[in-house]
């Protein structure tokens, strides 16, 4: 028996690779099924479906910027301090410093401004698609929810920094949230955590970018993609753009 | 099926593409990272070590140097990190000084070794410590507010945590702040601790009864034209402007305070009496004339132009009465002295060629308004009191953090010429603040090149750092004046102008007078006092002549030789008299070993550098001679006489044989 075989056949390897190789329609569902991260995923798809034309790929590319954000993010929490001045003082440590960790902000900032973009032009093909139409309106609302988290984050993101740039930007951001009829004055209370920007609206958007609305994001990208396979994604598994047919969510 | 192998084998072909340029993008970040600047700097700095290694060890040394960052981390003052050091290795090296930088080592400061582990480098040069390259840390880089600071400047950072006025081996920012002060800028600018500033301006109500509007036109037109050691800069004023000024000064009512009633015009007076009194009191102390004097005090050159006899009458007979905080001491002259004096002054120190005095003046009342306007508009009330207008109404910009200013936030108005950079705005704001904006009102200063250098440091130190309170060197507060008799008697005759009592008053003096009883005998200060005699001919500075009355001599001497004892100094040297051999050694010493000879003079021998030494014990105690040999830079570091390290036994020789050869006969007993 080759050193291969016996890895191949070891109880450990067969707990991780439990499906083979093999082609079979079988495999692909039994391979499918068994992964907790593909379980979301059709165990088969038709060819037409994976045209670069239908989805230009846009959620896709999403869930992947989503993936980078939340890796690189998860390195950058490491160096990171939600303090004044030490936050300001934290990015020229990962530029002058950390290893690589002018990349690592780079990747994340860039991750961060492509996904907004891709968020809306994956809005835009939907819209134009009518994709939006019954039976995909919940998840269409879904969308619409996810593309304000995504707003969420790229804007509480930007006070991390803590320079003259992301100060004034917030300044700015929650004097337009003062703005709002009625509760205005409060939301912007609640938004800085006191009249001013300052160390505890620092704090309160790093919680928010770091936990409170990844996690939010994560939940609602499950149920969308939970949805797409329900109910179809933009060209839909109906195969008639705009059906009536009515699916309860 | 084909197109959908062929469809299948593109997407493979795509994704190998794809993800081989990935990999490459992926290894760009870690070869930068590993290929970093200071690297280069720091093998550069190891081969130079190795080149210039004398031994063994210094060798393995060399080579031990790993390639890794280093800083100086001050985790209690705002977690300060200051990266300078990972390139500029050679900074606390001794011998590094021939090799250029990055690598050369600190020149020699008041601050070194362990203060930089306690300070680190930004708080002096500026720039970004954090950074590690080149361009980053010395702060050329766009977003970075503080670029490091040119070196002619650079003592401007002492001032950040040294606040006094006087920063000790500073000259250059200890001269700023003295023209900072001296040339008014507080009068116009809210600075910190400055806000309640007085200079010493004159008042200018009665100017009429003063002065001419003559001289006040062409004083008003630029002053240095009239002294090149006015204090007041030059405003640039228009004639019209000018016309309405001296409307309003002529407006104002005349001065009715005590001494002043006298005034009036007298043609009486002996011209060579006066000239010999002029001498005698040594005005030229503090005022220059004919290029001596030490400029502490107005020049007299073209006094007789300037004033009217009556005035200067009147405030000869009593400065204070006209100028409170003035440094001109209350000389005790009698009337005749006073007639005699003025009559010398009046007819010695004339501008020739002056126009003829235009006596009947009236002012206009609408250009008196004007005038009136004109004095608050242009700050000339910052410095002068005049009645009717409020003193002390700063009109300029506060300077509060003007050395931290970013280049960014300054106004460069039309200087499209001018580097974008703080210190160089500072000083063209300075030297021509009109060529921003034709319509500032910042006047123009007499300054040359030394002066502005020092007043861009001064200003430089205004800061808003945040400095630990433990690092900070606050003015020291000056203690308490003289009080009772003796402290009134000191204010009249304005003592302080040139001594110091408790760390105030001034520096002309080698030793405060607080050790002046433990100094000097008595008599010979009683004596002094009432006629000042020559100690160092070469000084121009000299004791002024006050002509104190004996009482009040003999009062002061007493307080002096009571109180102002300094404990330090021994007082009684030789309780029974200097004994022969110590005289004998201390000869020796005196000739042979010191050399005190070649600036000392003894029975017409030796040099004039120094005091006489002939005649000296009947100043000075043998116990002063004895402590002031062992350190006569104690009070002031510029005192001529070298220290030579003399011990204490060698010390007691010497005083012993200046006591014999000074003073013979006289015993050195209370």
């Amino acid at each position: 028996m080759s050193m291969l075989q016996r890895l191949t056949e070891s109880r450990v390897w067969r707990a991780l690779v439990r499906q083979g190789v093999s082609a079979t329609n079988r495999n692909r569902i039994l391979l499918v099924m068994d992964n907790v991260f593909l379980h979301l995923h059709s165990a088969k798809t038709r060819s037409r479906n994976l045209e670069l034309s239908s989805t230009y790929f846009l959620g896709a590319i999403s869930l992947v910027l989503f993936g980078i954000l939340t890796l690189s993010g998860l390195l950058l929490m490491l160096y990171y301090h939600p303090s004044v001045p030490q936050a300001y003082h934290d990015m020229k440590e990962l530029q002058f410093v950390v290893s690589n960790g002018l990349f690592l902000r780079n990747i994340h900032r860039w991750s961060a401004h492509a996904m907004v973009f891709i968020v809306f032009l994956h809005l835009l093909r939907v819209f134009y698609h009518k994709a939006y139409l019954p039976p995909r309106e919940f998840n269409w609302v879904v969308g619409v929810i996810l593309l304000l988290l995504t707003l969420g984050l790229s804007y509480t993101g930007y006070l991390l920094p803590w320079d003259q740039l992301a100060f004034w930007a917030v300044a700015v951001g929650t004097n337009m949230a003062e703005a709002t009829p009625l509760i205005g004055p409060k939301l912007r209370y609640l938004l800085l955590g006191g009249n001013a920007v300052g160390e505890n609206a620092l704090l309160r958007f790093y919680v928010l970018h770091c936990a409170l609305l990844p996690l939010a994001l994560a939940m609602g990208v499950a149920v969308h993609l939970w949805r797409v396979r329900k109910d179809g994604g933009v060209q839909g598994s109906s195969g008639r753009y705009g059906s009536r047919r009515q699916v309860k969510p | 099926m084909l197109n959908e192998k062929e469809s299948s084998n593109r997407l493979w072909r795509w994704f190998g593409v794809s993800s081989v340029l990935f990999l490459v993008v992926m290894a760009i970040s870690p070869l930068k990272d590993y290929f970093r600047e200071y690297r280069d700097y720091q093998k550069a700095y190891a081969d130079l070590l190795l080149d210039r290694a004398g031994s063994r060890k210094e060798v393995e040394e060399a080579k031990a140097l790993a390639v890794e960052i280093r800083q100086i981390w001050i985790p209690d003052w705002n977690n300060r990190v200051d990266r300078c050091i990972t390139c500029h290795q050679g900074v606390d090296r001794q011998g590094m000084e021939d090799v250029a930088q990055p690598f050369r080592s600190h020149p020699d400061t008041p601050h070194s070794g362990d203060d930089f582990q306690a300070f680190g480098c930004v708080i002096c040069h500026r720039g970004q410590g954090r950074a590690t390259t080149v361009a980053d840390a010395h702060g050329d880089s766009e977003d970075w507010d503080s670029p490091l600071l040119p070196a002619a400047y650079v003592e401007s950072s002492c001032g950040i945590c040294h606040l006094g006025k006087v920063v000790p081996e500073a000259s250059m920012i200890t001269e700023g702040r003295r023209l900072l002060e001296s040339s008014g800028c507080f009068g116009c600018h809210d600075f910190p601790g400055q806000r309640d500033w007085i200079g010493t301006a004159p008042r200018l109500d009665g100017l009429a009864e003063k002065t001419t509007p003559r001289w006040v036109r062409a004083w008003l037109r630029r002053p240095a034209d009239w002294s090149a050691e006015a204090a007041m800069p030059d405003f640039r004023l228009a004639d019209d402007e000018i016309d309405a000024l001296v409307a309003f000064l002529w407006s104002r009512p005349p001065l009715n305070g005590p001494g002043v009633t006298g005034i009036g015009e007298s043609s009486q007076g002996d011209y060579d009496r006066g000239r010999k009194i002029f001498r005698e009191s040594r005005c030229i102390s503090c005022h220059t004339v004919d290029g001596k004097g030490n400029g502490s005090a107005p020049e007299l050159e073209k006094i007789g132009s300037k004033v009217s006899r009556g005035w200067l009458m009147a405030y000869l007979s009593d400065p204070h009465a006209f100028q409170p905080e003035t440094a001109m001491p209350q000389f005790q002259f009698t009337g005749n002295d006073v007639l005699d004096l003025s009559a010398y002054m009046m007819e010695e120190f004339i501008e020739f060629g002056a126009e003829a005095q235009d006596d009947a003046y009236k002012p206009d009342p609408r250009a008196a308004e004007e005038g009136q306007k004109l004095f608050v508009n242009r700050g000339c009330s910052g410095c002068h009191a005049v009645q009717g207008v409020e003193q002390g109404m700063r009109i300029g910009p506060a300077l509060t953090g003007i050395g931290g200013k970013p280049a960014g936030m300054l106004d460069f108005g039309k200087r499209d010429d001018l580097p974008r950079t703080l210190p160089d705005w500072l000083r063209a704001k300075i030297a021509e603040p009109d060529s921003f904006r034709p319509d500032l009102k910042m006047p123009r200063f007499e300054f040359d090149d030394k002066d502005f250098e020092a007043v861009v440091t001064a200003l430089l130190a205004v800061s808003d750092e945040e400095i630990p309170p433990a690092l900070l060197i606050r003015a020291e507060p000056p203690g308490e004046p003289p009080a009772g008799r003796f402290g009134r008697l000191v204010s009249r005759y304005r003592c302080l102008a040139c001594h110091q009592v408790n760390g105030a008053g001034g520096d002309i003096s080698t030793a405060p007078l607080t050790a002046e009883g433990s100094k000097v005998r008595r008599e010979w200060l009683e004596q002094y006092l009432m006629l000042p005699t020559t100690i160092r001919p070469l000084l121009t500075d000299r004791m002024i002549h006050l002509r104190i009355p004996q009482e009040e001599a003999s009062f002061m001497a007493d307080y002096m030789e009571n109180v102002y004892v300094d404990d330090a100094i021994p007082e009684l040297l030789f309780p029974d008299g200097v004994p022969p051999e110590s005289v004998e050694r201390g000869r020796k010493l005196f000739y042979e070993r010191y050399g005190c000879q070649s600036c000392h003079m003894i029975d017409n021998q030796g040099g004039y550098y120094g005091p006489i030494l002939n005649g000296l014990g009947a100043r000075l105690k043998p116990g002063w001679t004895f402590w002031w040999l062992q350190g006569p830079q104690r009070w002031r570091a510029d005192v001529r006489c070298p220290d030579q390290g003399i011990p204490t036994e060698d010390a007691t020789d010497l005083a012993g044989f200046i006591e014999a050869v000074s003073n013979p006969g006289m015993e050195d007993a209370p």
